[in-house]
C-alpha cells in the first residue's frame, strides 16, 4: 500500500473519531425505508432482570409499529447486543452498534453497573441515546447532550420521594434505613437520608446488605433496637423479600417501604402472605396487572408475542417501561419529521413536554433537562397479595 | 437477648451450608473431586419443581418426587458422561469441568426461567412460634429437623449397611475394594445419585427462605467453607463446620458489622488452611507422589 | 517450519498489527485492545496454572489490584499513570509471592479455594472501602498521560495495548526457555521428584505466582483505560473462571494457547451472540465437550508453530 493512500486512511479514520463535538446534523442508519436502531443492555449476568425486560417491550413496540406501516414511512430495523452485565463489553457493544452497524440512535442500556462507565462513551459518541429503566442519576446529572432518560426515575429523586411521603404524607418520626451495598442502594437511600437531613430529621438506624446476600438477621435486629416506626428497603426483589420477611419475623410491626425494583408482580408472592401492608414506589399509574385499557392491552399483546416469558409471569416492570421508552422514541422520531436527522430527533426529545404512552408517566424534556419522568406513586401490597396504587402522585425535585 | 435470637437464626443458617459440605465432602471423598458446580445442581433441582408446577400444572409433592428423581438421573449423567471419562486428566481440567457444569445450569435455567427471582412453595406453613422473646420460624425447625434425620440416615447407613460398608472401603482404597469385587464404577455413581438426590433435599428447604433465582447456587460458596472448616474428609466436621460457620457468621454481623460478615467465611477458610489444614475433625492430607 | 520461517511469519503478524488502523474501524481496533490486555492476563494465568500447575482462582483479583492501585496510587501520590502502572505491578506480583507461599501447604483443590477466598476478600475490600475505592459506585480511571500526550483514543490505546502485549508475549516465551520454564514444568509433573534434585519447590510455586499476579495486574491496568470506569463487580471469582475456561479452550500450557483463550473471551459474545440468552448455556457446553475431546485445548492445532527462538521447551 502507498504511504499516501496510508496516510489518507489514517487521516480519514482519525477524523472520524476525533469528531469531538456531537455531529448531529445527519442522518446516520436512515435510510428511505429503514431507520436503524440499537440496543445494548443486560441479557445475561446479574442485571439480566432489566436487560431482558427493555428489549421485549421495546421489540414488541417496533414490531407492532411496523406492522402499521412504519413511521413517517419508514420502518425501525432493531439490533441487538448483550453487554453481559460487563462494563467493557457493554462499551464494546456500543461501539460495534455506532461504528459497524451504522445505527441512528440507541436505545439502553439496562443497568447501573454497565451504564455508568459507559457514560463517557456514549457521550463522545454524539449518538442519541435513550434510557428507559435503570436509574442512576449519574446518567443525567450532569447532562450530556445526547443521552436522555423516560419512565423511570432515578435513584436520587427517588430516595426524596420516599422521604417526602414518610415524612409528610405517612407522618413517621422513626425512620430506619436498609440499604443495598451497590451503588443503586447506595444512591437512593443516600438521598433519603438527605432529604430527611433537609426536613431537620436523622434515620434511627442505616443498615446495609448486599445484593446476594440470604440472611439479614444481623441488620434486622439492630433495626429492632432502634424501634422504628417506619423502614425503607432499598434494594432489588430477592434481597427485599427476605428482608422484609425477616423484619416481620422477628416481631417489628413498622411500616416497611421498598423501592421501585420490589414493584414487580410476582414480590407480594415472593414476600409472602407475612409481607401484607408492605408498600413500595412505582413509576406506573396502573399496574402491568391492572385492567386499565391501555394496560391491559399491552399486556395482552406482549404475551402472545411472547408466549415463553408469559410463562414466566411478565410482562413485568422492566418489560413495560421498555415498551413505554420505545413508544417515546417512536413519537420524537415521528415528531422530527420525514425529513430525519439525528439533531432533528433530538429536538422533538427536548420539546416533548407531558407526552404520554398512557402506560407509562408523562415525559418532560427540554433543552436542559435530560430527566424525563420526575415523579412517582406509593402502592400497597394488600391481604390477599394484590397490589393497590395510592393516589397522588409523589413530586421529587 | 439478642444474642439468643442470632442463635437461633444462625443455627438454621448454618445447616443450610452443613447440608451442601456434606455433599461436597461425600463426592470428594469418594471421587476425589470437589463439585464446584454442586450449588448450581441445587439451584437446577429447585427449578425443576417448579417447572413441573407451573408447566405441568403437577401437584406439588409429585413436583417434589419428580425432582428428586431427575436430579439423580442428572446426577449420574454427569458421572458417567463427564467426570467419569475425564478422571485421568489434570485436575486443573476436572476443576474446570465441574464449574462449567455449574455455569451450563445456572445459565441456561436464567435462559429458560428468566433472570427474575421465583416464588417458591413452602413445604410446611409458614408460622412463627415465640420461645420467650426468641422467634423461630417453622421454616428453621424443618431445616435442622431434615438435617437431623439425614445425619442420621447416612451415619446408619454407612456403618450398619453392606452397601454403606462397600462404599466406604472404596473410597479409602480403590484397588483393595476392587479387588474384593467391589463394583468401583457402581459405588462411585451411588455417590452421586445419593449427592444429587441430597441436592433437591437442599433445594426444598433453602429455596423458599432464599428466594429462589438462577444465582441462589453462589450459596455453596459458604458450604466449602464449611467443609474446610470441618476437615475435608470427615462427613460430622462437614455438619459441624456448617453450624459453627452459620454461628459464627451471624454474630460477626452483628457485634462487628456487615463488612465482617462477609468476610468471615472466607477468613475462616484461608485461616483454617494456614493454620490447621486438616480442619476440626479431618485427617491430615498427605500429598501424593 | 523452518526457524527462519518462522521469524518472517512473526514479522509479518506484526506488520499486519502495526498497520491496524488503516484498515479497522474504531469498533475493530478496540476489540483487539481488547484481546491484546486480556491476553496478558490469560498469558499471566497460564504461567501458574498452565505451566507450574497451580489452579489459580485469584485473577481477577489481581486484575483488580493492578487497575485500581495505578489509579488510586496516581490519584493520591499524584504520580502519573505511566510509573503508577509498572509500579503497582510489581507491588502485586509481591503479594502475588505471598499468596504462592501461602499455597506450599496446600495443593489441588484447596488450593482452588483458597485463590477463591483470597479473591472473595481483595473484592469485598474494593467493595467496602468507600472512601478508598467508592465502594459499589466505583470511580472513573485516571487517564495515562505521558509527555503531554494522553492516551484516550481508541487508536493510542490500539498500539499500547498491541505493542505492551507483544512485549509480555516475547519475554514470557523467552523467560520459559530458561531455567525458569523447566523449574516450572517440572513442579507441575512431580514436586517430591524436583524436590530430591535440590530444587526449592516452595520458592518456585512462588515465583509463578508472582509472575501471573503481576501480569494480571498489568492486563488489569491496561484495561482500566479503554473501560475508563472502575467498580468492583468487574473483578469477581466469575470472571477469573471465565480466564480459566478460556486458557482451558485455548490451551493451557502455552503462551498462544493463551492468546487463543484470550481471542475466544472477547469474541464470543460475537459468535455467539445469535443463541441470545442461552448464550451462557452454549459457551459451557463448548468447554464442556473440548474438555472431553481435546483436553489439552485448541492450541494442539497449531503445534506446528514454532517459537522464533528455536525449540519450544518441554511440552
Amino acid at each position: 500500500m502507498r504511504t499516501s493512500t496510508v496516510a489518507k486512511a489514517a487521516a480519514f479514520v482519525a477524523f472520524g473519531l476525533w469528531g469531538a463535538n456531537p455531529v448531529f446534523a445527519d442522518s446516520t442508519g436512515v435510510t428511505d425505508s429503514t431507520i436503524k436502531i440499537g440496543f445494548v443492555g443486560s441479557m445475561t449476568g446479574p442485571a439480566a432482570i432489566w436487560g431482558s425486560g427493555n428489549m421485549a417491550g421495546a421489540t414488541l413496540a417496533f414490531e407492532e409499529l411496523n406492522a402499521a406501516g412504519g413511521v413517517n414511512g419508514r420502518k425501525i430495523e432493531f439490533i441487538t447486543v448483550d453487554d453481559e452485565t460487563s462494563a467493557p463489553k457493554g462499551i464494546a457493544g456500543f461501539n460495534r452498534l455506532v461504528q459497524s452497524d451504522k445505527v441512528f440512535a440507541v436505545f439502553g442500556p439496562s443497568s447501573s453497573a454497565v451504564g455508568v462507565p459507559m457514560k463517557a462513551t456514549m457521550a463522545s459518541s454524539g449518538v442519541p441515546v435513550l434510557i428507559p429503566s435503570f436509574s442512576s442519576p449519574l446518567m443525567t446529572e450532569p447532562p450530556a447532550p445526547n443521552i436522555f432518560r423516560v419512565g423511570a426515575i432515578n435513584d436520587r429523586m427517588q430516595g426524596r420521594g420516599i422521604a417526602n411521603y414518610l415524612v409528610n404524607t405517612d407522618k413517621r418520626t422513626k425512620i430506619a434505613i436498609l440499604r443495598q451495598s451497590d451503588e443503586y442502594g447506595a444512591t437512593g437511600a443516600g438521598a433519603v437520608g438527605d432529604r430527611l437531613k433537609e426536613l431537620k430529621m436523622a434515620p434511627v438506624a442505616n443498615e446495609v446488605f448486599n445484593a446476594a446476600d440470604t440472611d439479614f438477621t444481623s441488620q434486622v435486629l439492630r433495626v429492632r433496637s432502634a424501634n422504628p416506626d417506619a423502614i425503607v428497603v432499598y434494594g432489588y426483589p430477592a434481597p427485599s423479600a427476605i428482608i422484609t420477611r425477616q423484619l416481620r419475623e422477628v416481631g417489628i410491626k413498622a411500616e416497611i417501604i421498598g423501592s421501585s425494583a420490589t414493584s414487580n408482580q410476582n414480590y407480594p408472592e415472593l414476600v409472602g402472605k407475612i409481607g401484607a401492608g408492605t408498600k413500595f414506589v412505582t413509576t406506573l399509574e396502573h399496574q402491568p396487572e391492572s385492567d386499565f385499557p391501555a394496560i391491559k392491552k399491552f399486556r395482552e399483546a406482549f404475551q402472545k408475542r411472547f408466549p415463553d416469558l408469559a410463562r414466566q409471569g411478565r410482562p413485568a416492570l422492566g418489560d413495560t417501561l421498555g415498551y413505554a421508552g420505545a413508544l417515546t422514541m417512536i413519537e420524537a422520531i415521528r415528531q422530527a419529521g420525514k425529513d430525519l436527522t439525528r439533531e432533528g430527533y433530538v429536538k422533538a426529545l427536548e420539546s416533548m413536554d407531558g407526552y404520554e404512552t398512557g402506560i407509562s408517566m408523562p415525559t418532560h424534556l427540554s433543552a436542559t433537562n435530560r430527566e424525563g419522568n420526575t415523579k412517582m406513586y406509593i402502592a400497597v401490597i394488600k391481604d390477599d397479595l394484590t397490589r393497590e396504587v395510592l393516589p397522588g402522585a409523589i413530586e421529587t425535585k | 437477648m439478642d444474642i439468643l435470637q442470632l442463635i437461633a437464626n444462625g443455627i438454621p443458617a448454618g445447616v443450610m451450608y452443613s447440608l451442601v459440605a456434606l455433599c461436597i465432602v461425600l463426592i470428594h471423598n469418594g471421587t476425589n473431586v470437589v463439585h464446584f458446580g454442586y450449588g448450581d445442581q441445587i439451584t437446577f433441582a429447585a427449578y425443576l419443581v417448579v417447572i413441573t408446577q407451573t408447566l405441568f400444572g403437577a401437584p406439588l409433592w409429585l413436583a417434589i418426587a419428580s425432582s428428586v428423581v431427575i436430579s439423580a438421573l442428572f446426577g449420574l449423567f454427569i458421572y458417567l458422561a463427564i467426570l467419569a471419562p475425564i478422571r485421568k486428566t489434570p485436575l486443573l481440567v476436572q476443576v474446570i469441568a465441574t464449574l462449567a457444569i455449574g455455569t451450563a445450569l445456572r445459565e441456561g435455567m436464567r435462559a429458560f426461567m428468566g433472570p427474575d427471582p421465583w416464588p417458591f412453595p413452602a413445604l410446611v406453613a409458614p408460622r412463627i412460634f415465640n420461645l420467650g422473646g426468641v422467634f423461630i420460624t417453622s421454616a428453621n425447625v424443618a431445616a435442622v429437623a431434615i438435617a437431623v434425620i439425614i445425619t442420621v440416615a447416612l451415619f446408619v447407613f454407612f456403618k450398619v449397611s453392606k452397601y454403606g460398608q462397600a462404599i466406604i472401603a472404596a473410597c479409602e482404597n480403590a484397588k483393595g475394594a476392587s479387588i474384593v469385587g467391589i463394583s468401583v464404577t457402581k459405588v462411585f455413581a451411588s455417590i452421586w445419585i445419593v449427592a444429587s438426590v441430597l441436592a433437591a433435599v437442599s433445594a426444598i428447604l433453602m429455596a423458599p427462605v432464599v428466594t429462589l433465582s438462577p444465582d441462589m447456587g453462589l450459596i455453596a460458596i459458604k458450604g466449602f467453607c464449611a467443609a474446610v472448616l470441618g476437615g475435608f474428609t470427615s462427613l460430622p466436621g462437614a455438619i459441624v463446620g456448617g453450624i459453627l460457620l452459620g454461628l459464627i457468621e451471624t454474630t460477626a454481623g452483628y457485634y462487628i458489622s456487615t463488612a465482617a460478615k462477609d468476610v468471615v467465611a472466607y477468613g475462616v477458610l484461608i485461616a483454617v488452611v494456614i493454620f490447621m489444614p486438616q480442619g476440626l475433625f479431618g485427617k491430615a492430607q498427605l500429598k501424593k507422589v | 517450519m523452518s526457524r527462519s520461517q518462522s521469524i518472517a511469519l512473526w514479522c509479518v503478524i506484526a506488520a499486519v498489527l502495526l498497520a491496524g488502523p488503516a484498515y479497522m474501524s474504531t469498533h475493530i481496533m478496540l476489540l483487539m485492545a481488547l484481546i491484546a490486555t486480556t491476553s496478558i492476563i490469560t498469558i499471566g494465568l497460564s504461567i501458574v496454572t498452565g505451566l507450574a500447575g497451580q489452579i489459580s482462582l485469584a485473577q481477577a483479583a489481581f486484575c483488580g489490584l493492578g487497575a485500581y492501585g495505578a489509579t488510586l496510587l496516581s490519584v493520591h501520590a499524584g504520580v502519573p499513570m505511566w510509573l503508577t502502572i509498572p509500579v503497582t505491578a510489581v507491588v502485586v506480583a509481591i503479594i502475588g509471592y505471598g499468596v504462592g507461599v501461602m499455597s506450599l501447604r496446600v495443593e489441588g483443590h484447596y488450593l482452588a479455594l483458597v485463590t477463591l477466598a483470597f479473591g472473595g476478600i481483595i473484592n469485598l475490600g474494593l467493595l467496602h472501602l468507600t472512601d478508598l475505592t467508592g465502594g459499589a459506585v466505583g470511580r472513573p480511571v485516571q487517564p495515562l498521560s505521558i509527555f503531554g500526550f494522553t492516551f484516550g483514543s481508541p487508536v493510542s490505546l490500539y498500539y499500547l495495548s498491541i505493542i505492551v502485549a507483544g512485549a509480555v508475549l516475547f519475554g514470557v516465551s523467552n523467560l520459559l526457555l530458561s531455567r525458569w520454564g523447566r523449574a516450572f514444568h517440572g513442579v507441575r509433573l512431580s514436586e517430591i521428584a524436583c524436590k530430591s534434585l535440590g530444587m526449592d519447590v516452595r520458592r518456585v510455586k512462588a515465583i509463578a505466582f508472582a509472575m501471573s499476579a503481576g501480569l494480571g495486574a498489568l492486563g488489569g491496568a491496561l484495561q482500566s483505560l479503554q473501560t475508563t470506569y472502575l467498580d468492583p463487580a468487574q473483578f469477581t471469582v466469575l470472571g477469573s473462571v471465565s480466564y480459566l475456561s478460556v486458557l482451558v479452550i485455548g490451551g493451557l500450557r502455552s503462551q498462544l494457547g493463551a492468546v487463543i483463550g484470550a481471542v475466544i473471551f472477547v469474541m464470543a459474545p460475537e459468535l455467539l451472540g445469535g443463541f441470545k440468552t442461552y448464550m451462557g448455556l452454549m459457551f459451557a457446553i463448548v468447554l464442556l465437550a473440548i474438555i472431553r475431546i481435546a483436553p489439552s485445548g485448541l492450541e494442539f492445532l497449531l503445534k506446528s508453530l514454532r517459537s522464533p527462538f528455536g525449540k519450544k521447551a518441554v511440552s
